[in-house]
Parts: C-alpha cells; sequence; structure tokens
C-alpha cells in the first residue's frame, strides 16, 4: 500500500528581475492506493502529475507531506523501498549502444538479483512482453514500441512491489500498448501496487480501479471511473474530464 | 563496491562507445582498431619526438629534473583543463539521470562511479603525455626500478586531486546556478571565467622573468620552471612526487610518495563527504527545476517587426550558437580569443628574453617588411588561427535531428546553406581584422598591402567555409544527445586543420616559385587562384544540393 | 489537395520500406493515416514533405510536383514533425517570428495570427521563454502554432495527439474540423483509433508498406467484422 499524505512541492521561480513567485506544483495532496490496485492519475499537461510521480518514486523531496509504503518512507528506509519499486517516465533510450540483454543484465546487477535467478527472471519477461526478437539487438536500432517495451521490462526485473509508471503508452500503437497494459492488469491480479498516469482517458477507464484528477497541483476529483462519471452526469471519463477542467487554460 | 564496478563500466561503456558513432568510427572492429592504432601512434610518435628534443637539450645543461616537473605539471593542468569540459556533462547532462535516481543505489555509489569515468578518460590521454615522456626520462636518466615504480604510482596519483577539484567546484556551481535567473547564461559565465583564469596564469608566469643565463635553452627552461614553481606552491604533491622521481634514496621516494598518497585520500574523503551533501540537490534541481523564468509575459511589439529572411535565418544561427555554451566556446569564441592569445603569448615570450616591443620594431624596420614572403607568411598566421573555427564544419551537425527542417521549408538547400556559412565567414573576417590589426603594429605595413591581405585572406575563408560544409553535408552527425558531441567528439573537426594545412603549403611553395615577386603581383595571384578556387567549390555545392542532402533524414 | 501517385520507396535494395503507395486526399477532408509503429508511415510523410526522395511515383501538393516544383509545393502545406525538440535555444516568439519570415507571412497578419494561435493553445504567457523550458506538451503546440501561422492549405501532421492533454487535444481537433470545413485539407498521422473514428472523413491504413484499406470509418467496420471492438478491428487488419 502507498499512503500520500499531505504533499505539497514548491518550486521557486523568478517572476522578474526583482520578484520572485512561488509556484506550487503539487499543492496538499492525500491519497492511498492498496495493494491489488491500479489508481489512474489523470489532468492536464503541466497539472503536476509528473511532479507527483516523481516524488513518490524518491527523486523528488517533497517539500511537505508523508509518503509511505507499507508504512515505510524515505528517510530511514531509502534503499529498501527503492528496491522494491519501479519507476517508469516517458519513452527515451538510455544506454541504448548496449543490447537490451544486456541491459537487462545491467539492471538485475544493479538490484541485486543473483545470477541464477537473473536469467530466469530475463527469460521471464522477454516471454510475457514478447521481446524474443529483439533481445541481442542494440537499444539505438529499436522502434518506438520495442523500445517502449525495454523500458518496461528494465523496471521488471527486480519482481517489484509497487509500479509508478508515468506515461507509459504515449506514442504506442495498439498492439504494443495492449501488450503493456495487459501486463500491468496481470500484476494487479498478483497484489502489486500500481500507480499509472496516462492521457488517454478510454485507458484509464479501461484499466484504472479508481483516478485521481489532479489540476493546478490539486486533486479536482478522485473516486472509480463510474462515480466520477455519475457525479458529473456524463457517459465517459473523457466527457469528465472536460466536465470538471472546463474551458479553463491549462498553462496559467 | 560491486555496484560502484558495475556502474563505472556501464558509464564507461556507454560513453566510449557513443564516441565511437559520433566519431563516425563504424563497429566494424578491424577499421576501428587500425583507426586507433594510427591515431595512437601519430601521437605517441610527435610526443616521443618533441620529449626527447626538450630532454636532450635539458640534460645537455644539466637541468633535467625541471622535464620531470613540467610533465607532472602538465598531467596536472590537462585533468583541469579536461575535467572542466567533461565534468558539467558527465555529472549533470547525461541522459541517465532521471533513471539512475529511483534505483536502490546509494549516493556514494553514483559519485564514485562518475568520478571514475572522468578519471579513466583522463588516464587514457595521460598515458600518452604522462606516462611516455616519463619511460623517456627513465631511459635516458639511467634510472633504477624504484624511479619506474614511483612514476607509474606518480602518474596514477596527479591526475585524481585536480579531477575531484574541478569536480567539486562544479558541484558547488550547480548547486548554486539552479537559483540563479538564467542557468544558461550563467554555465557559460563560469566556463568563460575558468577559461580567463588559464590565460591570465599562463600569461602570468610565461611573463615571469627569472636570472637570465646564455645558454640555449635557457628562456624555456625559465618559463618552464616558473609555471612548475608557481604551481608547486599551491599543489603539494606535485612538489612531492618530484622528489620522490629524482631521489636517489628509496626511503625519500617512499615517503613523498605517502605523502602524496595522503593528501590525496584526504581529498577523497572531503570530496565525497561534500559531494554527498550537493551533488543530488544540484542534480534534482537541474534536471527539473520547476520552469525556468518566465520574466516578461508581455511581448514587446517590436518582435512583430518583419525581417528579411536572410537576416532572420543568420540570426537564427547566431542565437543558437551564443545560447549553447558548448558551442559558444567552439564556434564563437576561438575567432577572437586564440589570435588575442597566441600573439600575447609570443609577445610575452619575446619580452621575457629581454627584447622589448620597440626592440622588435626597431629591428623590423632595418629589413623591408613589405614582401611576398612577409604577406605570405602572415596569411599563413591566418590560416592557423581560423582553422579553429568551427562553424561551418558543424553547420548541419548542430541542428541534430532537428535538421530535417531545413528539408520540409520552401527555401533552397543552397539559398539555406549560404546563409549557415555567413556566420562562418564573419568570424573568419573577426579574426582576419584582429590579425592584421597585430601585424599592423608590430611591422607597420602600408594600407595598400593591408587591404590586399584582407581581400586574398576574406577569399580564402569563404573558401572554408564552403569547403567545409560541404564535408559536414556529407558526413554530418546527426544524432548526438549533448552538443559536446559535435563540437569536440567529431572526427569531422580535422578537415578545418587538414585544409588550413594545405593552404600553408600553397603558401610555401608560392613563395619558393615566385620568390620576389611585388607584393602586390603575388597576392593578385594568389587571389586570383583562390576565386578560381572558391567559384569551382560553390558551383559544386550548388550544383549537388539535393544529393548533398540525403545524409539528412 | 494531396496526391500521391504510385510511390515506392526502399532504404536498403530489393526491401520495399513503402509500395506502389495511391492516394488521394481530397481539399475539405480529414484524413487519418493509420498502422502501427514501423509500418511506414512516418515513410511516407518524409516523402509528402520533401525530407526523403521518391524512387518510383510522384508526389502532388496542389498541384505542385515536390520532386519537380519543391520550393512551390513546399509553400503548399504546414509541416508538424513527429519530434517536437526543435529550436530549443530559440524564445517562443523568436521561433515563430522564424518561422513567419520563412513563410512569408505577411506583416498585419503576424500579431494577430500568432495571439490568436498561442491564446488557443495557452502558451501565450510563455512565449518570451526559451522553448528548452517548455513540457513536451508545450513544445508540440509551440511546433503546431508555427506550422499553421502562413495559414498553409494543406496541413500534414505526424502524430500530432502524442503528448498533449485531452484539452488540448480536443483544441487541435476542432482547429482541423474548422480547416476542412473552410475546403482545406487536413492529413495526419495517429495510431489512436478513437481519434480516426471520431475526426476523418476517410481512414487509409498502412501495414509493412502497403495500403491495406481506404475508405470512411464505416467502410472499414462494415468490411471487416461488424461491431467488432476497435482494436480487434485493427489487429485483424493489420495482421493479414
Amino acid at each position: 500500500m502507498i499512503k500520500v499524505e499531505h504533499i505539497t512541492k514548491k518550486f521557486v521561480r523568478n517572476k522578474n528581475k526583482k520578484e520572485k513567485e512561488v509556484f506550487l506544483a503539487d499543492n496538499d495532496i492525500t491519497f492511498e492506493a492498496n495493494d491489488g490496485e491500479i489508481i489512474g492519475i489523470l489532468g492536464p499537461n503541466g497539472a503536476g502529475k509528473t511532479t507527483l510521480l516523481r516524488m513518490i518514486a524518491g527523486i523528488l523531496e517533497p517539500t511537505e507531506g508523508k509518503i509511505t509504503f507499507d508504512g515505510k518512507n524515505y528517510k530511514d528506509n531509502e534503499i529498501e523501498i527503492k528496491q522494491n519499486i519501479a519507476y517508469l517516465s516517458g519513452n527515451t533510450k538510455i544506454y541504448d549502444t548496449l543490447s537490451t540483454y544486456e541491459l537487462l543484465k545491467m539492471c538485475c546487477d544493479i538490484y541485486g538479483v543473483d545470477k541464477e535467478n537473473s536469467e530466469k527472471r530475463i527469460k521471464e519477461i522477454t516471454k510475457v512482453l514478447g521481446m524474443e526478437q529483439f533481445l541481442y539487438n542494440k537499444i539505438a536500432n529499436l522502434s518506438t514500441g520495442q523500445t517502449q517495451k525495454v523500458n518496461l521490462a528494465r523496471c521488471l526485473v527486480h519482481n517489484p512491489k509497487y509500479y509508478i509508471l508515468d506515461e507509459a503508452t504515449t506514442g504506442l500503437d495498439i498492439i504494443s500498448s495492449q501488450i503493456i497494459l495487459n501486463f500491468i492488469k496481470e500484476e494487479r491480479e498478483k497484489g502489486k501496487t500500481i500507480l499509472y498516469s496516462t492521457h488517454y482517458m478510454e485507458e484509464a477507464e479501461n484499466i484504472c480501479n479508481r483516478v485521481i484528477m489532479i489540476n493546478k497541483g490539486k486533486i479536482i476529483k478522485a473516486g472509480t471511473p463510474e462515480e466520477i462519471k455519475k457525479d458529473t452526469n456524463t457517459t465517459n471519463l473523457r466527457d469528465a474530464f472536460f466536465a470538471m477542467i472546463g474551458g479553463v487554460s491549462d498553462e496559467e | 563496491m560491486e555496484k560502484v564496478i558495475k556502474l563505472t563500466k556501464i558509464f564507461l561503456k556507454n560513453s566510449f562507445s557513443n564516441m565511437d558513432a559520433r566519431m563516425g568510427i563504424s563497429t566494424k572492429s578491424k577499421s576501428k582498431i587500425l583507426i586507433y592504432g594510427i591515431l595512437f601512434l601519430y601521437f605517441a610518435g610527435l610526443i616521443i619526438f618533441l620529449g626527447y628534443n626538450l630532454l636532450d637539450g635539458l640534460i645537455a645543461i644539466h637541468q633535467e629534473t625541471i622535464f620531470v616537473g613540467m610533465i607532472l605539471f602538465m598531467i596536472f593542468g590537462l585533468a583541469i583543463i579536461q575535467t572542466i569540459f567533461s565534468s558539467i556533462n558527465i555529472l549533470y547532462f547525461t541522459k541517465d539521470s532521471e533513471y539512475l535516481l529511483p534505483l536502490p543505489l546509494k549516493p556514494y555509489q553514483i559519485i564514485i562511479a562518475r568520478t571514475n569515468v572522468m578519471l579513466i578518460a583522463e588516464y587514457v590521454i595521460i598515458f600518452l603525455i604522462g606516462f611516455i615522456p616519463l619511460v623517456m626520462y627513465g631511459i635516458l636518466t639511467g634510472a633504477g626500478i624504484v624511479y619506474y615504480l614511483t612514476m607509474i604510482l606518480s602518474v596514477i596519483l596527479v591526475p585524481i586531486l585536480p579531477v575531484l577539484l574541478i569536480s567539486m567546484l562544479v558541484m558547488f556551481i550547480m548547486s548554486f546556478a539552479r537559483l540563479t535567473k538564467n542557468r544558461n547564461r550563467f554555465q557559460l559565465f563560469v566556463t568563460l571565467l575558468v577559461f580567463a583564469i588559464i590565460i591570465a596564469l599562463s600569461i602570468s608566469t610565461s611573463g615571469m622573468k627569472q636570472d637570465l643565463t646564455n645558454e640555449e635553452m635557457a628562456q624555456m627552461v625559465v618559463q618552464a620552471n616558473g609555471m612548475v614553481e608557481l604551481v608547486k606552491g599551491y599543489v603539494p604533491t606535485i612538489d612531492y612526487l618530484m622528489e620522490a622521481l629524482t631521489t636517489n634514496s628509496l626511503f625519500i621516494a617512499i615517503v613523498e610518495v605517502l605523502k602524496t598518497l595522503g593528501i590525496t585520500i584526504i581529498g577523497f574523503i572531503l570530496y565525497m563527504l561534500i559531494a554527498q551533501k550537493i551533488y543530488f540537490k544540484g542534480l534534482v534541481g537541474n534536471l527539473f527545476g520547476g520552469g525556468t523564468s518566465s520574466s516578461n509575459k508581455e511581448i514587446n511589439q517590436n518582435e512583430y517587426r518583419n525581417s528579411k529572411l536572410y537576416k532572420s535565418y543568420v540570426g537564427k544561427e547566431f542565437k543558437n550558437m551564443a545560447r549553447n555554451p558548448v558551442f559558444l566556446l567552439q564556434c564563437l569564441i576561438p575567432a577572437i580569443l586564440i589570435p588575442i592569445v597566441m600573439v600575447v603569448v609570443v609577445y610575452a615570450g619575446l619580452n621575457s628574453e629581454g627584447m622589448g616591443l620597440e626592440q622588435i620594431t626597431q629591428m623590423l624596420q632595418q629589413v623591408p617588411t613589405n614582401t611576398f614572403l612577409i604577406a605570405c607568411a602572415i596569411l599563413g598566421i591566418i590560416q592557423f588561427f581560423t582553422m579553429f573555427i568551427y562553424i561551418s564544419i558543424t553547420a548541419i551537425s548542430r541542428d541534430g535531428e532537428n535538421a530535417v527542417f531545413m528539408k520540409y521549408i520552401p527555401v533552397s538547400l543552397y539559398k539555406q546553406y549560404m546563409y549557415k556559412i555567413i556566420p562562418n565567414i564573419i568570424m573568419n573576417i573577426v579574426t582576419i581584422i584582429i590579425t592584421l590589426g597585430m601585424a599592423e603594429y608590430i611591422l607597420h605595413l602600408p594600407i595598400t598591402t593591408l587591404i590586399a591581405l584582407f581581400v586574398v585572406a576574406t577569399i580564402m575563408g569563404i573558401l572554408q567555409s564552403i569547403a567545409m560544409i560541404i564535408v559536414d553535408l556529407k558526413r554530418p552527425k546527426l544524432n548526438w544527445d549533448s552538443e559536446y558531441a559535435v563540437a569536440k567528439q567529431n572526427l569531422n573537426l580535422v578537415f578545418p586543420m587538414l585544409l588550413a594545412m594545405f593552404n600553408i603549403v600553397i603558401m610555401v611553395g608560392a613563395v619558393f616559385l615566385l620568390k620576389d615577386i611585388n607584393v602586390y603581383l603575388g597576392m593578385g595571384l594568389l587571389g586570383i587562384l583562390y576565386i578560381v578556387a572558391t567559384v569551382v567549390t560553390n558551383k559544386y555545392l550548388y550544383n549537388k544540393q539535393y544529393e548533398l542532402a540525403n545524409k539528412i533524414i | 489537395m494531396i496526391e500521391i501517385k504510385n510511390v515506392s520507396k526502399s532504404y536498403v535494395k530489393g526491401k520495399k520500406s513503402v509500395e506502389d503507395l495511391n492516394l488521394e486526399i481530397k481539399n475539405g477532408e480529414i484524413f487519418g493515416f493509420l498502422g502501427p509503429n514501423g509500418a511506414g508511415k512516418t515513410t511516407t510523410i518524409r516523402m509528402i514533405t520533401g525530407i526523403l526522395n521518391i524512387d518510383e511515383g510522384d508526389i502532388l501538393i496542389d498541384g505542385k510536383s515536390i520532386k519537380k516544383e519543391p520550393l512551390k509545393a513546399k509553400k503548399n502545406f504546414g509541416f508538424v514533425p513527429d519530434s517536437p525538440d526543435m529550436f530549443l535555444k530559440l524564445k517562443g516568439i523568436e521561433y515563430l517570428m522564424f518561422m513567419a519570415d520563412v513563410y512569408d507571412v505577411p506583416q498585419n497578419k503576424r500579431k494577430e495570427k500568432i495571439e490568436e494561435l498561442t491564446k488557443k493553445f495557452g502558451i501565450y504567457n510563455e512565449l518570451n521563454n526559451q522553448i528548452q523550458s517548455y513540457s513536451h506538451g508545450m513544445r508540440q503546440k509551440i511546433v503546431i502554432c508555427g506550422a499553421l501561422l502562413s495559414e498553409p492549405k494543406n496541413w500534414i501532421l505526424d502524430e500530432p495527439m502524442t503528448g498533449l492533454d485531452p484539452k488540448s487535444s480536443y483544441d487541435l481537433k476542432e482547429m482541423m474540423r474548422e480547416h476542412a470545413k473552410s475546403g482545406k485539407t487536413v492529413f495526419f498521422s495517429t495510431h489512436i483509433l478513437e481519434v480516426a473514428e471520431k475526426l476523418c472523413d476517410r481512414v487509409g491504413i498502412i501495414n509493412k508498406g502497403k495500403l491495406v484499406f481506404v475508405g470512411t470509418f464505416d467502410e472499414m467496420k462494415q468490411k471487416f467484422k461488424e461491431n467488432a471492438s476497435l482494436e480487434d478491428l485493427f489487429l485483424e487488419i493489420t495482421e493479414k
């Protein structure tokens, strides 16, 4: 279970030459993600989703508030928590001179997976995500869809308990995203805790147990897709999104 | 520790194989080894040749111990300069940082691995400029086993401190830079500042007057010694190691090496303590700094003004270079800095030999300066300066994957090539004017000669600009992840040098063939030669404009 | 109007990335170009825009051949490439003015057009900042603004919705609709079927370099299984 309590992230930026402006990327965010649950994090560009997920992944430190993983926090158990999370953001290529296999092997090393298990695990993941064809190709030569599979795979070698996935299917075609979504659903069945941000409302409606809508750093709505649709009197999440965000410009 | 080694391995593998790709070396290992081998032999040969001459001279005047100091000093200085360039990139701008942060790694593991990468890159170069000359010293002075062991330890130890020092400095600056209004400008400012300090340091040491001897090598010894002496005060390790390398006593050697080791270890501990405190803050701040300044939301009405396409395009090229620290340093600054620095260094060198500028001018006034020989020499010097202008040779590569933009806008490719080389021509002219100004100051040439020189040099500059963009079009590097790859680790950068060498050969040939020809006539002939070459090259670019763009995808 | 006539392209000899492609996108039409990653979508778009040479066949944009009269043809379209990471060192406004100079946008129209577009996308307030400081979505938006500044008759957009939030992608879709309504052409590639279903007058599906279907969305549904879910439909078409 991931528990996020009153998280706030402040950035100070210069408004003009003299004045400084405090900018709240996230403002008093509280929610819980239970085991065996996929929580969708939705909201317009610049709403604070990515910053929130980065704080949960332990990359950024929140200005205020508390994040706990089954009762453990970053301050006292940083390595232990990081040993159990999978964090995926965007779909950039890293270490693209390595082959997929080499990259996975390296991840096993970093996560301290022993030799025997790592071979087994890599085989398993390769099969689930359908990466057999390009396992030994250089990452630089892979297509977008393949790269994203590799990116997902590299977060999985240690059999994590918590998934933090930031726009995992952006830029992918239906076939590739289907494989990834199916995988996530299977992991849920195994009792994993999954945070999932996306722009595709249909996708969120499809896989999320509950969704959290964020705008301008604040939670504006939380609940199951059904509840949200009911509350906003709409038939799908996309319309619900517009009902709540309205015509407000999102970059202000 | 195991994780540190694994991380280091990955970082190294990544950065070295990236370099191959960037330098245009194919993955075929045979040709790769061949190219590296030739490069290595070439440099090693050069270093052996230079080192031997110097050492031979020093032994003749029984000053050979200075050689050891000089080499250690060179290792130290080179480590500093290299780290200035590489540390910001390795520590802050590698793409994998966001990926590493959520991994179960302790901060110190990442820091050590990153530092290792910088150090190992150092050692590769230090092997050439440090190890080889010191072995030579050992052979020529008939040193024993103790010397070689001490030497190996020295070569390993010396670069560590400067790497740590500069990295720490960079970390301080970066943890601070995140608060400043404009990150880019700040980074640039710091880089320039460090450069200025290095240049000032080298000028001040070269100008230092010491007791003069009549020996041939005296002036060099004085300069070199001056530099070493100056540094020794601040860097005790060089002092200790010099002592260790030149002593005959095993005991002293051991003590001095241990002292150095001690200082290095203390330095490392300090470094780790400080780095763990400030590195990640700065890194995170720079990675996701929560949006930069939104200084002025209202748009100045002037911004909406029309301008001619050539102005707007050339302006875009200049902005792109000026706002990019690496491009600025590699493309724009050298045009101004190199001629000034070279002349100042030469001037300071002459000065310290007891010859003032006045004497030189006086001396020069006794020989005719307005000759074809002198004119060709000046043109040769200009060639030497302008070969460091990398604007045209990186014109296409600088745009990276965005270079395809050229192909879908409704502007002819030839025109765009021209717009892209205009900055190169302008910077060439800047270099030419500075150099001619200095030539005028020393030689007092008639204005007509200056004009003739200016015209010929400018034509040569235009030729360089056109020829280099053709090279970049033929071998563009469009897949890069940091500007560094284009402006430094790019094999194409040898082409301006080759062209300059070729031009210098032509100058020498012209002097041999035409000898005492009237300077204006000679310049005229050279001018015609280069106009023809420029027109032919330009014709080629024009006719092949579409084919040449084929590599831009 | 965009006419693609018998176009083929191969990167490696003997292996065609695009094979004998024929398409006509009429005025007043929104045409969606679908296909899985790596099917030849990007190659096709690169040929239409003159980035890649065409091996065989020809492409006409409002009657001008991209092969024979490239400059005239290029004047006739605005292009949004799939990666918006361009001109990062320029400020938003500098980029837009540069584009205006490139496409000869008359002086009196610039201010009005820039304000209209950037306000619509909510990036007006960011125009004085370097593009480097923009988020992915904002970069996408500024590139779209730059391409639309000259009011080109034909819009060619490569995966324009990627990374846009629902609000911005809604705005963009509305703009596409308006553009088509005024008798002009929109050609865009996507892999999101829902977008294609709601927006496009016609769609073309490309797989392994060949056009496997052209027609309206309803025709596509009829031709293949009735009432099948979109995903199944897509899988069925592309896996043949």
